[in-house]
């Protein structure tokens, strides 16, 4: 048990990393975790309008009411910079200007220049919003053409203009259950990158301090033979990753509220053997005996770089076709395929699931032979 | 004494192969993967294109087909449409080549769906408008005298609103990505800064030991050891910047040597960053090193590496911290060289950048300085 007890002496040393990244996820997926669950019926986006009215007319407050009844309006008064943030960052999907002047000009006939359009994305409100702006105009002076005065044109529009066409709903995509909402699953999305940043930084450098030539060759000539050192190894290795595990398991239990039920045992299950293909990565990486700077920015490198193209911060659906068909040689897109079909984004096949764990497990399988490889090969080169 | 003292650490730092390989490949590789994932999700996601939905051939409707002609003709056509029966219309929707499905019953349009979204809400929308449109001409219809006005007005084409364009620059916000990633490469020079202490503090490195029982006054050795963080630090984010601008063609709008300068700034701040933790308290090599790389790593979330949006919603609740965070303050740079004509708001983030770099330095000086030890 010697070696056993000296890889967490070690850990004992580099444990703090893990914590640190550990503290971090945790708090973030618990601030993360907005609710976001799916409709049966057909809901209009609804979007977050700024209006500056500089007519203040009862015309333009009608057209205020009516927009209002399907979005979010708010009257502002910011200056160009502020707008241009807001705007940027979508904090507005549109900014709309009714020109001092606009019902007079909309009683005139007059169909231009009647309102204005801050922009900065060409974007599907713009588009959306002009046109129930034209549609406004268009209505009320036909109204006002059939006879009716403006007051009685306006409530008309209004009423008109607020009819809904019958839509039908088709959801193919299955609903996020209530035993894996869509909101509970971002905090498996999330694991991916910060199982692969906390094994890496911790796992990683206990392993890199073991296989430094210096202790290896010590080891090595020791009376402890190479089949009961690295069982040893292992079997640390072992204790700390499922221990990690579990405490994520835990810390989500908690965060859910309640023991896991249904689809999320799924989730546990497909996160266990995440943290296998993980522990694989720290494992091979480690072999290569890094500095611990080398190793934090490599740490990065895999981390981030898988998270980006294999959907885990960007969803797998605006991802291209080219990004996706790269990312099929990774494991975290295998990840996150079984995570979108538990949390309803892709309808549910318990054959691909397991289709998805398999190719992970063969990834993880892939890892630990080619470290064995790698170990081999350095043995020969010692002696 | 100074400049042989910054040749000797210049070349020092030269020889440390794998850890220069990494910092230069680090932001190459993350660059790349970062192109791979974020290429044409912008006009994929947020630009308009034209919504493709198929109208039911089942009931013909001649109204309709001259309604949506014209729309199609228009200089900016909404819709795309297909005549489809309804097996192949459905088909379709199922596999997303069409958004929606219009038919016509008794003259009134019913859509089908398989989503929410903007290109649903739209087609909603133009359903919306022909159905209203529909029954203002038939209410107008019993006064045969304003039918023909009522008619032509709803028939014609208006644009009402006057579009002004706030930003002339690029405004792909998924290339804030690729700014954060700058400010990432650059905070990473936090951990060639960490080393300035390492090497100069007696209880962390054998090097730090026979440092401390030489001549040369702290001040000289520390400045010089800064000094040529800095110039490799700079190095590396010339090399970052020149990558994502001329390999990755990430744009970066006209003023490309600005670009240079924020992120030459931003490697600065980061490398001060890494002096600063470094003389914190007395802990291990390893630990500086973890702390290093969370504050960093948190510094890059907050300011929108993982969740692109992070800063505006920061910028909701506790806008202070975008004033604050490094990483916020160099992707701004970035951000406010890309969106808005004049520099003021630039130059006022490079100030802020100047400012922390003092305080930064100025913090690990004042700690690493006075430091003995009782025995070597």
């Amino acid at each position: 048990m010697q070696v056993f007890k000296v890889f967490f002496q070690i850990l004992k040393k580099k444990y703090k990393s893990a914590l640190i990244y550990t503290v971090i996820f945790l708090v973030i997926s618990y601030g993360l975790s907005n609710s976001n669950t799916r409709n049966t019926e057909f809901k209009e986006s609804k979007l977050n309008i700024a209006v500056m009215d500089e007519d203040e007319s009862f015309q333009s407050g009608a057209l205020k009411d009516l927009i209002g009844r399907k979005h979010t309006v708010k009257s502002i008064d910011y200056d160009k910079d502020t707008l241009t943030e807001l705007l940027y960052w979508e904090e507005y999907d549109y900014i709309l200007v009714i020109n001092n002047g606009f019902s007079e000009a909309l009683a005139a006939g007059k169909t231009e220049g009647l309102f204005k359009e801050y922009r900065v994305h060409d974007s599907f409100s713009s588009v959306y919003m002009n046109s129930i702006l034209g549609e406004y105009v268009k209505t009320a002076q036909a109204y006002a053409a059939a006879g009716l005065s403006w007051e009685e044109a306006a409530a008309r529009t209004a009423e008109t203009l607020s009819r809904d066409t019958e839509v039908t709903y088709w959801s193919d995509v299955a609903e996020g259950s209530e035993e894996y909402s869509l909101w509970f699953s971002h905090y498996f999305q999330y694991m991916p990158y910060i199982l692969i940043s906390v094994l890496l930084s911790a796992l990683g450098p206990v392993l890199s301090a073991l296989n430094k030539k210096e202790i290896r060759y010590r080891t090595e000539c020791s009376s402890l033979s190479a089949r009961s050192t690295t069982p040893q190894i292992f079997a640390a290795s072992a204790v700390f990753v499922i221990a990690l595990w579990l405490i994520y398991m835990i810390a989500g239990a908690v965060m859910k509220g309640g023991i896991y039920e249904g689809r999320a045992w799924l989730a546990v299950l497909n996160s266990f053997v995440f943290t296998l293909v993980a522990a694989g990565i720290a494992i091979f990486v480690s072999s290569f005996s890094l500095e611990d700077n080398v190793g934090s920015m490599i740490t990065q490198v895999i981390g981030l770089g898988m998270s980006f193209i294999c959907g885990v911060f960007v969803p797998l659906s605006v991802l291209g076709d080219s990004v996706k068909a790269a990312a099929r040689f990774l494991p975290a897109y295998w990840y996150i395929r079984a995570n979108d079909m538990l949390n309803g984004r892709d309808p549910f096949s318990a054959g691909q699931f397991a289709v998805c764990l398999t190719i992970q497990l063969g990834f993880a399988a892939a890892l630990f032979l080619m470290t064995l490889v790698i170990k081999r090969s350095r043995r020969r080169e010692s002696f | 004494m100074f400049l042989h003292n910054l040749k000797y650490e210049l070349l020092a730092q030269l020889r440390v192969r794998m850890f220069i390989i990494w910092l230069l490949v680090f932001p190459i590789a993350l660059g790349f993967f970062f192109k791979m994932a974020f290429s044409g999700i912008y006009e994929k996601q947020d630009v308009f294109s034209t919504v493709p939905a198929a109208v039911l051939t089942d009931n013909d409707d001649p109204q309709l087909k001259a309604v949506l002609e014209q729309l199609e003709k228009s200089e900016k056509p909404v819709l795309k449409v297909s005549y489809l029966s309804a097996e192949e219309a459905e088909r379709q929707l199922k596999e997303e080549t069409v958004e929606g499905i219009i038919r016509s019953e008794n003259g009134v349009l019913k859509l089908t769906v398989a989503g929410e979204g903007m290109n649903e809400t739209i087609l909603k929308s133009f359903c919306d408008r022909y159905n209203s449109n529909a029954e203002i001409i038939k209410a107008s219809a019993a006064d045969p005298a304003r039918i023909a006005a009522v008619s032509g007005i709803l028939m014609q084409d208006i644009s009402p609103v006057e579009d002004i364009r706030l930003s002339g620059g690029n405004t792909n916000y998924y290339d804030e990505y690729f700014y954060n990633l700058i400010a990432m490469v650059g905070l990473f020079g936090a951990l060639i800064g960490l080393t300035i202490t390492i090497e100069n503090q007696a209880n962390l490195s054998p090097l730090g030991a026979r440092k401390n029982c030489s001549p040369t006054p702290k001040s000289v050795s520390l400045t010089a050891s800064l000094v040529s963080r800095f110039i490799m630090q700079t190095a590396v984010m010339i090399v970052c910047v020149t990558f994502q601008q001329f390999v990755l063609g990430v744009d970066y709008g006209r003023n490309l040597p600005l670009v240079y300068l924020a992120a030459i700034f931003s490697g600065i701040l980061g490398v001060s960053l890494g002096f600063m933790v470094g003389s914190l308290g007395r802990g291990s090599k390893d630990l500086k090193t973890s702390v290093t790389t969370a504050v960093v790593m948190l510094s890059c979330f907050l300011s929108g590496l993982m969740v692109g949006n992070m800063k505006s919603v920061i910028a909701r609740y506790v806008p202070i911290v975008n004033e604050i965070n490094p990483a916020s303050v160099i992707s701004d740079c970035f951000h406010c060289l890309n969106i808005y004509d004049d520099y003021s708001r630039f130059i006022s983030k490079l100030i802020v950048m100047a400012v922390m770099t003092f305080i930064f330095s100025f913090i690990g000086f004042i700690l690493t300085r006075r430091r003995r030890y009782a025995s070597l």
